[in-house]
């Protein structure tokens, strides 16, 4: 039986006149990766927000492994790991504190292991022991994904984690989110890169003006653009084949069509083009 | 609903922040109480020799002490929430499972022991100076410690809640609590004032914590002590309900 991990139905949620979240409605199953696109302002973080209990929602109905955040918060929150869009840290504790102290505040009792080995996977073995201020933005960024999750969660929910992140640090992240992933974790990540979606994600949800504008599997998403054929004639003119309806391309139409065709290629559909023909068509 | 570890990581967290810059914490309250007893012992003392068949040096330890040791109890949960507004590290506390009492209570022991310290240390210096160090009704005395140190610890978790700034906060210990504590006949005995100024010192609930407090440690009061400590206990479990709804109601905190 696959199990809902989250489910929003209808959310939503206004600050006085702007609403910000207009009708959310996804589902996302236990053990999948889910992406959730959007442009600023769309109102991810204000979703993550109703999930948390850190804001309460107008409307709508929101499921946590089966129980509402704001009935059941002390359950919802063991379940939930959450790493935080803005770049916060509390400057008295070093990162060794900063989880022990989480685990503590979760009522669990202390890991040391399990802690190390979350310093170690997130590179911060060497600091574990510096005050925070001292850490470089990437390395408070690891820190808040070990922070959360020190309490072994069961839901991973990152907001714009590779915001302003270099290269290096976004492929370690993303080996281990893979990782993660394959031990059972549901992982929700919103960003506006598109390529992390494609990367990473079984099912991406997309978000525009605090509505839900489509969700699926990342796979069919894709399937909606046209793969294209693009070769060089016999002229020497550059010409674009658009797949046909059941997709592939007809090669032998092709090669007897264009007889001296070269420089054949096959561009991908890219998960940008179909992201901004919907945010575009509201 | 209280579960143990949480409790003991939120109260080891609101602790471990004082404890670290001890030399802060502890030094300016000794030093301050250090100047009180050179000057008012000392260069006052020759002039008002006794109040209350006390000598003076002697009879203005408990209101130094508390003057001392309630600032330190309020400005420990409201600089602590405050900085954890400045710095969005609030959701350390959101975030995690913890209930209304558990926070009420973490931030009223961090404030309460931080307060219990600097008294401690301050009744020690004072000692040195006077030859007085243990109370006359230890009961009374430490009730009222508590219930004293413990209602500033609530009332800086309150206004720390409420504060977006740290202006507001410094501002309330300024205008609010110091004149409370100067005015709450500390440094002399009612009969010293007009019969107006006696009757609106009646009103200062700091007139009750100091003079509780002396009766617990000199055995010399204005009122009765058990009224002290009943308006002290009452003030206390006040604030203790006005925290736990704040929390409850996650007042000021969410977004
Ligand atoms: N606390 C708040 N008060 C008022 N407006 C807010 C608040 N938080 C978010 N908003 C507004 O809600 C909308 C959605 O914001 P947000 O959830 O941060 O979007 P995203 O994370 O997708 O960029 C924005 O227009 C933002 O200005
Ligand atoms: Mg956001």
């Amino acid at each position: 039986m696959t199990q809902n991990a989250l489910v929003f139905n209808k959310v939503e949620k206004s600050f006085g006149e702007l609403k910000a979240l207009k009708n959310i409605s996804f589902t996302v199953e236990a053990g999948t990766f889910v992406a959730l696109l959007g442009p600023n302002g769309a109102g991810k973080t204000t979703l993550i927000n109703c999930l948390n209990g850190l804001t309460k929602r107008d409307g709508g109905e929101i499921l946590v492994m089966g129980e509402d955040p704001e009935v059941n918060p002390l359950h919802t929150k063991m379940a939930l790991g959450i790493v935080e869009q803005e770049l916060v840290f509390d400057p008295f504790f070093t990162p060794l504190e900063m989880l022990r102290m989480r685990r503590g505040l979760f009522g669990l009792k202390p890991d040391e292991e399990y802690v190390n080995w979350l310093l170690d996977k997130l590179s911060l073995t060497d600091k574990k022991n510096v005050r925070a201020r001292q850490l470089s933005g990437g390395m408070k960024r690891r820190l808040m994904i070990a922070k959360a999750l020190a309490h072994k969660p069961t839901i991973l929910i990152l907001d714009e984690p590779t915001a302003g992140v270099d290269v290096e640090l976004r492929n370690s992240l993303y080996e281990f989110l893979g990782e993660l992933k394959k031990e059972g974790m549901t992982i929700v990540l919103t960003t506006h890169y598109i390529e992390e979606a494609q990367l990473l994600a079984d099912k991406v949800a997309i978000q525009d003006a605090g509505e839900t504008l489509i969700f699926e599997s990342t796979k069919t998403l894709l399937g909606r653009k046209k793969k294209i054929l693009e070769l060089t004639n016999e002229d020497g003119e550059v010409v674009t084949l658009e797949e046909g309806e059941k997709g592939g391309f007809n090669l032998e139409k092709i090669s007897a069509d264009y007889p001296r065709a070269h420089n054949l290629r096959v561009i991908e559909p890219k998960l940008e083009d179909i992201f901004l023909e919907f945010t575009k068509k509201k | 609903m209280i579960h143990p570890i949480r409790l003991w990581t939120l109260t080891y967290k609101e602790t471990s922040r004082f404890l670290k810059v001890w030399t802060q914490t502890v030094g300016s309250p000794v030093v301050i109480a250090v100047m009180y007893f050179a000057v008012f012992g000392g260069a006052l003392g020759s002039r008002i020799t006794e109040l209350k068949g006390v000598p003076y040096s002697i009879f203005i330890i408990p209101g130094l002490v508390l003057l001392q040791s309630t600032t330190n109890a309020y400005m420990n949960p409201s600089s602590s929430l405050i900085i954890a507004k400045y710095s969005g590290t609030m959701s350390d506390i959101l975030l995690p499972p913890l209930s209304a009492l558990e926070k009420t209570l973490g931030y009223l022991l961090g404030g309460l022991l931080r307060g219990l310290m600097v008294s401690i240390l301050i009744f020690a210096v004072a000692g040195v100076f006077t030859g007085k160090y243990m109370p006359e009704h230890w009961l009374i005395f430490l009730a009222m410690l508590i219930f004293s140190n413990g209602a500033f610890a609530m009332l800086g978790t309150l206004i720390g809640i409420w504060a977006k700034n740290f202006d507001q906060i410094s501002g309330f210990s300024t205008f609010v609590l110091t004149p409370m504590g100067f005015l709450g006949a500390i440094f002399y005995s009612l009969d010293m004032l007009p019969p107006l100024a006696q009757t609106l010192s009646l009103f200062n609930p700091f007139f009750y914590f100091a003079d509780g407090l002396r009766y617990g440690f000199l055995g010399v009061q204005e009122v009765d002590p058990l009224f002290s400590v009943g308006m002290a206990g009452l003030i206390f479990v006040v604030l203790f309900g006005l925290n736990w709804l704040a929390f409850f109601k996650n007042w000021r905190l969410g977004i």
